[in-house]
C-alpha cells in the first residue's frame, strides 16, 4: 500500500471515529433529556377563584351591548357546553398568534368562545374584531370580568364546564398550553402539575 | 473465498472484546445474572444456578480463544453458537410477549426488542466469518495500526447502538 492511500485511510478511520463519538455523546443527550423533560402544560396560577368553584350571577355586556352569561348563569347553564374565555388585548402580539387557534379548537372540541379584554377605547376593540374575524364570538370589555379571574398575564385562558364550575385556567402560550386546558378538563387532572404529582413524578411542593 | 488476515484479526479481537466484557457483568454480579436468567424461563429452575456459573467462563474461554490463531476456528464457531443461542432465548421470549424482561446485556436494564435480536444475529455472522479460509499474507506495522483503529471503530459503534436502542426502548415506552 502506498504511503499516500495509508495516509488517507487513516485519516478517514479517525474522522469515523470522531463521528461515532459525537453520535454517542448526542445519543446520551438525547436519553438524559427524555427522562429530566416534562410535557409542558399551561402555567397555573393560584390567583383568583379555584378549580371546581362555580361561576355563578355573572353576566356581562359585550362590546355591542349584549349581556353573555357566563357559568352557571341563566343561558349559559341551559346551552350545555362548556365555555372557554379567552383573555386578550389589541396590543398584545401572542394573543394574534392564539386567537385562530382557540376558534379552532372551540370548534373541534365543541365548547363556545368568548373573548374577554379589559379597558380601552372601544374602537381599537372594534377594529381588532373586525382583523381577527372575531363577529361570531362574544367580546367582553370589561374590567370586572377580568378581575373576578384575577388574569394578571395576557393570554389568559379560563375554561368554565357546562355545568358551570371553573375546570382549569392558566396563561397560555401555545397552542399546546390551550390544548392542555381542555385535555385537563376532560382527563380530571387539574393541571400538568397535578398530574405530575399524583403520578408521582414529581413531589408535592409545598405553596 | 479467502478473507484478507487483517478482517480476520480486527472481528476477532472486537469480538473478544465485546465478550470479555459481557463476561466481566456476568461475573461481578453473579446474583443478578441468575435473576436474569430465571427470568427468561428457558432453563429448568435447577439448572439457572449452574448455567449462571458456566456460561461467563465459557464467554471467556471463547473470548481468548479467538485471539489466537490456532483456536481461532472454535472460538469463532463456539461465538456465533452462544450468539445465536442468546437470540433464540430472546425471540422466544418476545414471541411470548415478555418483552418487558431484562436482557441481561449490561450493567443498564434494557428490554427486549427486534433491535437487540437483529444486533445478535449480526454479531453471530461476524463469528461465523472467523471460520472462512484465510489468506496469508505478511502483516507490517501500518496493518497493526489498522487493526487497532478498526477495532477502536468496531467497539465504539458497539455502544453507540447499545446506546441508541436503548433510547428506541425509552421512547416506544411512552407511547
Amino acid at each position: 500500500m502506498s504511503n499516500a492511500l495509508a495516509a488517507t485511510l487513516i485519516l478517514l478511520t479517525l474522522v469515523v471515529l470522531a463521528l461515532i463519538f459525537a453520535v454517542i455523546a448526542l445519543a446520551r443527550q438525547i436519553g438524559i433529556l427524555h427522562t429530566r423533560l416534562s410535557p409542558a402544560g399551561a402555567l397555573m396560577t393560584t390567583a383568583g377563584p379555584k378549580l371546581g368553584e362555580k361561576i355563578t350571577n355573572m353576566s356581562i355586556p359585550d362590546i355591542h351591548g349584549t349581556p353573555v352569561d357566563i357559568g352557571a348563569t341563566g343561558n349559559a347553564l341551559s346551552a350545555g357546553k362548556s365555555q372557554l374565555l379567552l383573555f386578550v388585548s389589541p396590543s398584545c402580539p401572542i394573543c394574534k398568534e392564539l386567537v385562530p387557534t382557540a376558534k379552532s379548537m372551540a370548534q373541534s372540541d365543541n365548547v363556545s368562545l368568548i373573548f374577554g379584554s379589559d379597558g380601552g377605547q372601544a374602537d381599537t376593540h372594534l377594529k381588532y374584531i373586525e382583523k381577527m374575524n372575531l363577529q361570531n364570538y362574544p367580546y367582553i370589555v370589561s374590567l370586572e370580568l377580568g378581575m373576578r379571574f384575577e388574569v394578571g398575564k395576557l393570554p389568559y385562558a379560563v375554561l368554565i364546564d357546562e355545568t358551570g364550575a371553573l375546570r382549569s385556567k392558566g396563561l397560555v402560550n401555545s397552542r399546546e398550553h390551550l390544548e392542555s386546558l381542555v385535555t385537563a378538563m376532560q382527563s380530571g387532572y387539574d393541571s400538568i402539575q397535578d398530574y405530575l404529582v399524583k403520578e408521582g413524578h414529581l413531589e408535592e411542593q409545598a405553596s | 473465498m479467502m478473507i484478507d488476515p487483517l478482517i480476520t484479526i480486527v472481528i476477532a479481537t472486537s469480538l473478544a472484546l465485546l465478550f470479555l466484557l459481557s463476561a466481566r457483568h456476568k461475573i461481578s454480579a453473579r446474583r443478578r445474572f441468575e435473576a436474569q436468567l430465571a427470568a427468561y424461563r428457558i432453563l429448568p429452575e435447577s439448572l439457572v444456578s449452574p448455567a449462571a456459573r458456566v456460561l461467563p467462563w465459557l464467554e471467556v474461554a471463547v473470548a481468548i480463544s479467538m485471539l489466537f490463531a490456532t483456536t481461532r476456528l472454535v472460538g469463532g464457531l463456539v461465538a456465533a453458537l452462544l450468539l445465536a443461542m442468546y437470540a433464540l432465548a430472546m425471540g422466544i421470549n418476545l414471541h411470548r410477549g415478555r418483552s418487558q424482561i431484562d436482557c441481561g446485556c449490561g450493567d443498564t436494564p434494557q428490554a427486549l426488542s427486534g433491535l437487540l435480536l437483529l444486533r445478535n444475529l449480526v454479531l453471530a455472522s461476524g463469528a461465523l466469518l472467523l471460520v472462512a479460509p484465510v489468506a496469508t499474507r505478511p502483516l507490517g506495522m501500518l496493518d497493526m495500526l489498522f487493526a487497532i483503529l478498526f477495532v477502536a471503530a468496531c467497539s465504539f459503534s458497539y455502544s453507540m447502538f447499545e446506546q441508541l436502542s436503548r433510547n428506541h426502548t425509552l421512547l416506544t415506552d411512552k407511547e
